[in-house]
């Protein structure tokens, strides 16, 4: 791997997400120093363009909702509260982004319900229209959605993990197939509402909106992890059948989860390597076949293979010459290169 | 039995858990050189001997039951102890366990031991008879044979003791160990208290005595047990092993005379001074206790002895006294000053203090203020009343403090713009000895003394935007002034750094504790740190543990206390989060790690820094996404600073198994002693790439672009032309198996068509009666298609075997002929060829490299429905192709069973065959077919690698049955379809349907995919667009619509003659309705859901006029769009696309 773009965010902490918007035109980033700050990428040119000061603590994560609903953003904090911004506009006129200053945002909802610490924010699918879950250190999972007036109706369900929501991710919406005896399948309903959280109870837990009685059940959990399950990812699908999350543990293991409900309805485990050290995130591709891992001392790609093994797409890291990458800090280039792999410390 | 036997059983069971895992193996040697002191030379000799024959489970042997026993034991030794200290206490008169003797604690110790003695027993019998079987085997092995040998579980030599010698063996040993626990036990506890009390310091408690002289003490009594209950163990070993039949006292005199009874000394003692100190450590650290006082507490503030504590406020003034009953602290009231009568009376007012100081010598006495008048009360705690009444403000006096380190002295911060040094000695009514006032003459808001440099305080005075530094010495003018730049309202000296002082700022927007040195070299005045707390801080207290730790609490809404590292400025190293409300006050207690804090709902906690949570445990230092170009966008902390390089260098840390998380841990950090600098956590926000291995998104690109998707004509040969064109892409770059697929579609549909019309010509010309064979087919293909038998049926049998024969004839002539093509052909593409000629088989189009599935008509006959199957779908290819209405088929299950079906998917997904079906020859002939005869010839030439192995010709004109039945292919369609999905190749379902869509009938379609393939297809445009494919999203959308009439979720005819398409990418359509679904469909998705256009910018919906662009189909207002495309070349909905630039091209 090789590095070919590195931001200057000019934060004065550890930057603790960093989002790309829908189109990858925009780039979102939070840190530990309160601020979120809002850069233009296009161009492969990074340009500053707005710097969010309304977190009075470390900010954790940040959201971009879908375009449709004129791209806002969605930051959790150590505060306790979840912000939503929205890029100003005077009297339905563009923001003169042109000109110095730059882009305008303001806030339009803060959500304050929670006790502790939130430490996740995810938007839904933009099918199930302006939505947000948010997951705290309370143990908590909110769900807010717009009611299109400017108000936002709220959901709590309490005690889903009960010391502390890690990470969620949602389903993504495929309408519903069913299968009848002669194999034909049809379309049925809704897209069934459904999201993922990990916690500090070691579990993962899928939750599943019922509209019969309009709330939010626990479909299923999965006990494979034996400590903080750090992050979780459910996979784009295109088939309502398929499903699968990818989760990674304080115990150093990563996981896939796929369902297939046609045959079954349990998960089935499949583990990624052997042992990472410090486990940190999960990310699918945008077409859900490869699985970026980052761990503490490197970020590898694993996309499965035909046998339906996971296979490493990065090599092992190895100490290599330097290559002539954009430097970042030295100890980033001088390993980079073609090692595959992104080093990430000093050797 | 309460509450505390049951915490006490609790700490005893833990603590004897820890234990035994420590101390096991040494147990094992102390029992084997006890029962077999000759056997072995000494006690290295013995961890030897075991660890080479049996390794770690011959040391660990018996862990279970001594699991057991030391559990049972301690568990109830250590209930039964408290509760005997009670008694003991009782019996003695003392008021309070903590004035038990070291005789008294000898003798509850030896009361509970008695207690334990009987639970301890058997599963110490147990325990012996395991750790020694092997020496017992050995011993009898000539007598007792195979009676043992096996039996090594616990549950087993029980059983084995009950069985024979009954329940009571049991307790064999209970005197002994009855003998051997009371006076052990008594000079365990007896030895533990007596060493603690000697490594405690002058006036400092028992129970703060700390982790390391915990365990010196726990050790101590250990030794003391052993030394002196040594012998009788191993008497007690001694006949739990050997069962003896002589009495005790004979065979204790037996021992005696014949061996030394000391022989394993040594590792019980190595033993016992691990695992018993380990005991008490677990026994002594419950880490967290609550407890409830009244409510509207304010002010803590613990004496100088630490043994009491005030809580006052508005609402209340209490006083407590903190005690440490061997593992907990306990708190309990001693006396509530507002409920008692005071003697002499007290005014209201002075009994809601405004601030509250102990005297830092006399433990008994304190100071008071009150929030109304400027008067001092002097209190004295024994006597729970006042000693003196000084009125020596007059204002309210806001802050007092006792000088550290002179009893006599107390200082006062008034809101009359004095600070006064109040000398006890004095003897007059005021007893002020010197006076400070600032040359604003501004209240005195705070003040502390620092407790390094006795003789100086600090100041906070109103409104000023400076600390002042008074030394007492000199109380006309500070000697020292900290600019501050900001109004502060709190300030406190760091106890470890002489000129450390950490202010906190007022007003809402200083949310700030700044550090400064008031060294006074530094003109500059920076502070030397900046923490950036979350709120504005109303009180912080410096940890006694680590000097660059402050503990924080911010005014309203917190219920937590942080603790910073104020080397960090951002990010709090822990937290306490034991309260429910907010709170109001907490401080450390004096050299221990404890916090006691107090909410206003009246909940006073104290808890050990262990029950803090560490925000690096919090924290997520990386943050990792897939970005649509493919790349991964990473952000991870900058290691490459000064902090982490000072930190390698001075502890040494190797880089290779240091954890990112690790090096800004709690535990590195305030280790990490040599860092007197801002640490900087700065992050690496990069986005990298690997081309080289992980192309897919590259692919996605090149596929998008380079794909055909055709001109909607039904005629195979268009779809012939995309297949060959998108097998070459396919080739090009390097997927063989998407390959493999196109040139399977284009053998289902061209070609077999190319060969049905063949087969149609040559038949023409061989014989008319083939025509009128073929119109009754098709005549009759709106019904079922019939076996060929059927058909002749109708016909006069003579005629018919006439026909047939002739037939024959004609075919066998044509395939002479091909054989003889074909062995040129062999020649030409250099490749080996497969003449299959074997006129009774059906060859069933599942095309592969090295095999070819022949089902002959006998394997068919045999499992009789399969021709019906083959009859029954055939039809569909039929009506399909020549337009005719879909029969209502009497069962619509599938046709081809899973297995099979499965069978042939598999193999035509994940195999990349070689082989490519070539009828060229055979074409040229045919007028009709000559253009895409020539351009199948290039198109399959290119696509034959001159090195390719296997070539096959298959010429279904062989078989003549394959003439008649056209196989069916839906399944397989609707299966490979099915298979992108599934494994997210989206992009070739819908390259492949989109191909397939003239080809496939309306009902065929809702038949296979139900108006899945609408979902696809919106779901691959959207794709693109994420991708920032523009051009082709909209080219497969103007397809879709313009081109094949697939229903996406607009009517174009909305938006009369332009293409208007959604501003956002198409949501999820609803179902078309379908003209005459062959399975009911739930009728209520049957309603296309219409979208307005949504202006981009006003995100209103769009009605009369308005503008967008063309490529990007984003768009609004039209006056909206104007102006912003005055400033800007972007399109307005922020999806990246340039419309300026495409504006201005056209």
């Amino acid at each position: 791997m090789t590095q070919i773009n590195a931001v200057d965010t000019g934060h004065e902490e550890l930057i603790h997400d960093a989002q790309l918007d829908y189109y990858g035109i925009r780039l979102a980033s939070c840190s530990s120093d309160k601020s979120i700050k809002i850069f233009d990428v296009s161009n492969n040119q990074q340009r500053l363009i707005a710097d969010l000061k309304g977190h009075e603590g470390p900010v954790w994560q940040l959201s971009w909702s879908h375009p449709t609903f004129g791209s806002l953003l969605a930051s959790c904090s150590y505060d306790r509260k979840v912000l939503i911004w929205k890029e100003t506009t005077s009297s339905g006129l563009p923001p003169q982004s042109n000109t110095a200053g730059g882009t305008q945002y303001s806030v339009i909802y803060e959500y304050d319900k929670h006790t502790s610490s939130v430490n996740t924010v995810a938007w839904a699918p933009y099918e199930y229209g302006l939505m947000l879950a948010c997951g705290s250190s309370d143990g908590s999972i909110s769900i807010l959605s717009s009611t299109g007036d400017g108000r936002w109706t709220v959901k709590k369900i309490n005690d889903c993990h009960p010391p502390g929501v890690n990470a969620l991710s949602w389903a993504p919406a495929v309408l519903p197939q069913s299968s009848d005896e002669s194999g034909v399948q049809g379309i049925t309903g809704e897209p069934v509402k459904r999201f993922v959280s990990a916690g500090c109870d070691c579990l993962i837990r899928i939750w599943k909106f019922r509209e019969q009685d309009d709330g939010w059940i626990e479909e299923t959990h999965l006990d494979q992890h034996n400590d903080w399950v750090r992050d979780v990812a459910w996979a784009p699908t295109f088939s309502f059948h398929r499903d699968k999350i990818a989760s990674c543990s304080q115990d150093g293991h990563v996981y896939v989860f796929t369902r297939d409900i046609r045959s079954s309805t349990n998960w089935e485990c499949t583990q990624i390597g052997t042992h990472f050290n410090d486990v940190w995130s999960v990310s699918w591709s945008l077409t859900g076949d490869i699985l970026a891992v980052a761990a503490a001392d490197k970020v590898s790609l694993w996309k499965v293979g035909l046998d339906g093994k996971y296979q490493c797409l990065t090599t092992p890291h190895t100490s290599a010459s330097s290559a002539g990458s954009p430097s970042v800090s030295s100890a980033v280039d001088s390993t980079a290169g073609e090692t595959g792999n992104i080093p990430l410390m000093a050797t | 039995m309460n509450s505390d036997a049951i915490i006490d059983f609790f700490s005893g069971i833990s603590g004897a858990a820890v234990s035994v895992y420590v101390g096991q193996p040494l147990d094992t040697i102390k029992t084997k050189l006890q029962t077999f002191p000759n056997r072995y030379k000494n006690f290295f000799d013995c961890g030897k001997q075991i660890f080479q024959q049996d390794g770690m489970r011959g040391l660990y042997a018996g862990t279970l039951p001594s699991l057991l026993a030391n559990t049972a034991e301690n568990g109830i030794l250590f209930m039964a102890y408290g509760q005997c200290q009670n008694f003991i206490a009782f019996l003695r008169n003392r008021p309070d366990n903590d004035q038990l003797t070291t005789v008294d604690n000898m003798a509850a110790g030896s009361l509970a031991a008695a207690f334990s003695s009987v639970a301890l027993c058997p599963t110490e019998l147990v325990k012996c008879r395991i750790q020694t079987l092997k020496e017992m085997q050995t011993m009898n092995s000539l007598s007792m044979e195979s009676q043992m040998t096996k039996k090594v579980s616990p549950i087993d030599i029980t059983r084995d003791i009950i069985r024979k010698e009954g329940f009571r063996g049991l307790f064999r040993g209970l005197t002994t160990t009855l003998a051997r626990e009371c006076p052990g036990y008594g000079c365990f506890f007896g030895g533990y208290e007596l060493s603690r009390s000697i490594l405690i310091h002058e006036n400092q408690k028992k129970g703060d005595i700390g982790f390391i002289k915990t365990w010196i003490s726990g050790g101590m009594a250990g030794i003391c047990f052993w030394l002196i209950m040594f012998p009788i163990d191993a008497i007690k070993s001694r006949i739990q092993v050997f069962k003896p039949t002589v009495t005790f006292p004979k065979y204790t005199l037996q021992i005696i005379r014949n061996e030394a009874l000391y022989t394993g000394l040594l590792p019980t003692l190595i033993r016992t001074f691990v695992a018993t100190g380990a005991l008490f450590i677990t026994y002594e650290h419950p880490v967290i206790s609550s407890y409830s006082v009244l409510g509207g507490a304010s002010i803590l503030a613990l004496n100088c002895t630490d043994n009491l504590l005030i809580t006052a406020g508005h609402q209340n003034f209490q006083l407590f006294s903190i005690k440490q009953i061997d593992h907990s602290t306990q708190v309990s009231m001693l006396c509530d000053f507002r409920a008692t009568q005071q003697q002499p009376a007290l005014p209201r007012h002075a009994l809601q203090p405004k601030d509250v100081s102990w005297n830092r010598r006399y433990e008994h006495k304190f100071a008071t203020t009150n929030s109304t008048i400027g008067c001092l009360y002097i209190w004295d705690a024994t006597r729970l009343s006042v000693t003196d009444q000084l009125p020596v403000h007059n204002g309210i006096i806001n802050r007092i403090q006792f000088h550290p380190t002179n009893p006599d002295l107390l200082l006062t911060a008034s809101q009359d713009g004095y600070g006064k040094l109040i000398d006890l000695r004095i003897d007059n009514t005021e007893r002020v000895a010197k006076s400070f006032r600032h040359s604003s003459a501004e209240a005195f808001r705070d003040i502390d003394i620092n407790p390094s440099a006795t003789d100086k305080f600090a100041a906070v005075i109103s409104d000023q935007h400076s600390v002042p530094i008074w030394d007492f010495r000199l109380h006309h003018q500070p000697v020292y002034s900290v600019s501050t730049r900001d109004r502060v309202s709190y300030i406190l000296w760091n106890p470890h750094e002489p000129s450390w002082l950490a202010t906190g700022g007022i007003g809402s927007h200083d949310r700030t504790i700044r550090i400064w040195d008031t060294d006074g070299n530094d003109s500059r005045q920076e502070p030397l740190f900046t923490v950036h707390a979350f709120r504005q801080i109303v009180k912080f207290s410096w940890r006694p543990a680590c000097r660059y730790h402050i503990a924080s609490v911010t005014r309203f809404r917190d219920q937590r206390i942080h603790v910073w590292d104020i080397r960090r400025p951002y990010l709090p190293q822990a937290l306490f989060c034991h309260h429910q409300s907010d709170v109001e006050d907490f401080l450390w207690r004096p050299n221990s790690d404890n916090m006691l804090s107090i909410d206003r709902n009246g909940s006073l906690v104290h808890a050990h820094f262990s029950s803090a949570i560490k925000s690096d445990r919090l924290l997520s230092l990386f943050s990792l996404n897939a970005t649509s170009k493919g790349s991964v966008q990473i952000v991870q902390p900058n290691i490459d600073n000064d902090y982490v390089r000072a930190l390698y260098k001075e502890q040494h840390i190797s880089a290779a198994s240091t954890s990112l998380t690790k090096l800004y841990s709690h535990e590195t950090m305030s280790t990490f002693n040599k860092w007197n600098k801002a640490i900087e956590g700065r992050s690496i926000l990069g986005i990298y790439t690997n081309f080289s291995q992980d192309d897919s998104v590259e692919l996605f690109h090149q596929f998008a672009r380079r794909w055909i998707l055709g001109q909607g004509e039904k005629s195979y040969k268009a779809l012939g032309h995309i297949c060959d064109t998108n097998s070459i892409v396919a080739e090009d770059l390097n997927r063989p198996d998407l390959r493999a697929t196109w040139q399977v579609i284009k053998m289902l549909y061209p070609e077999c068509e190319a060969s049905r019309k063949r087969r149609a010509r040559s038949s023409k010309t061989s014989r008319s009666l083939t025509k009128g064979f073929r119109s009754s087919d098709s005549t009759g293909g709106g019904g079922r298609h019939h076996h060929h038998h059927h058909q002749l049926t109708k016909k006069s049998i003579g005629i018919d075997e006439q026909l047939s024969l002739d037939e024959y004839k004609l075919n066998n002539n044509f395939n002479s002929e091909r054989r003889v093509k074909s062995k040129e052909q062999r020649t030409l593409s250099d490749s080996k060829l497969t003449v299959i000629d074997d006129l009774d088989t059906y060859i069933v189009r599942d095309i592969l490299t090295d095999d070819i599935l022949f089902i002959s008509p006998e394997d068919l006959l045999a499992n009789g429905n399969s021709v019906d199957e083959f009859q029954d779908e055939s039809c569909d290819i039929e009506t399909m192709r020549t337009g005719f209405p879909l029969p209502i088929t009497p069962s619509a299950t599938p046709t081809i069973d899973g297995d099979y079906a499965n069978y042939s998917i598999d193999r035509i997904m994940r195999k990349s065959p070689d082989i490519v079906m070539i009828d060229d020859e055979d074409l040229k002939n045919d007028e009709e077919y000559e253009d895409i005869d020539s351009d199948m010839l290039t198109s399959t030439h290119s696509l034959l690698p001159d090195s390719s192995g296997t070539f096959f010709t298959i010429d279904e004109s062989y078989c003549p049955t394959v003439q008649k039945y056209s196989l069916n292919f839906d399944q397989i369609i609707r299966d490979t379809l099915y298979y992108y999905v599934e494994n997210n190749e989206l992009q070739m379902t819908v390259h492949l349907l989109l191909a397939l869509y003239p080809q496939l009938s309306e009902q065929k379609r809702v038949e296979l995919f139900n108006g899945m393939h609408l979902q696809w297809i919106v779901m691959y445009i959207e794709l693109l667009q994420k991708m920032r494919l523009f051009v082709k999203a909209k080219q497969i959308i103007k397809h879709c619509i313009e081109v094949e009439g697939i229903p996406l979720h607009y009517n174009a005819a909305d938006y009369e003659d332009t293409i208007i398409l959604p501003t956002q990418p198409p949501s999820l359509p609803r179902l078309p309705s379908f003209a005459s679904p062959p399975t009911p469909l739930p009728k209520k998705n049957a309603q296309p859901v219409l979208r307005e256009f949504v202006c981009s910018i006003c995100r209103i919906p769009c009605h009369g006029l308005f503008s967008f662009c063309g490529i990007c189909f984003h768009g609004g207002h039209i006056e909206h769009i104007e102006a912003w495309f005055k400033t800007h070349d972007e399109c307005s909905f922020g999806c990246g696309h340039r419309c300026r630039d495409h504006r201005s091209q056209n």
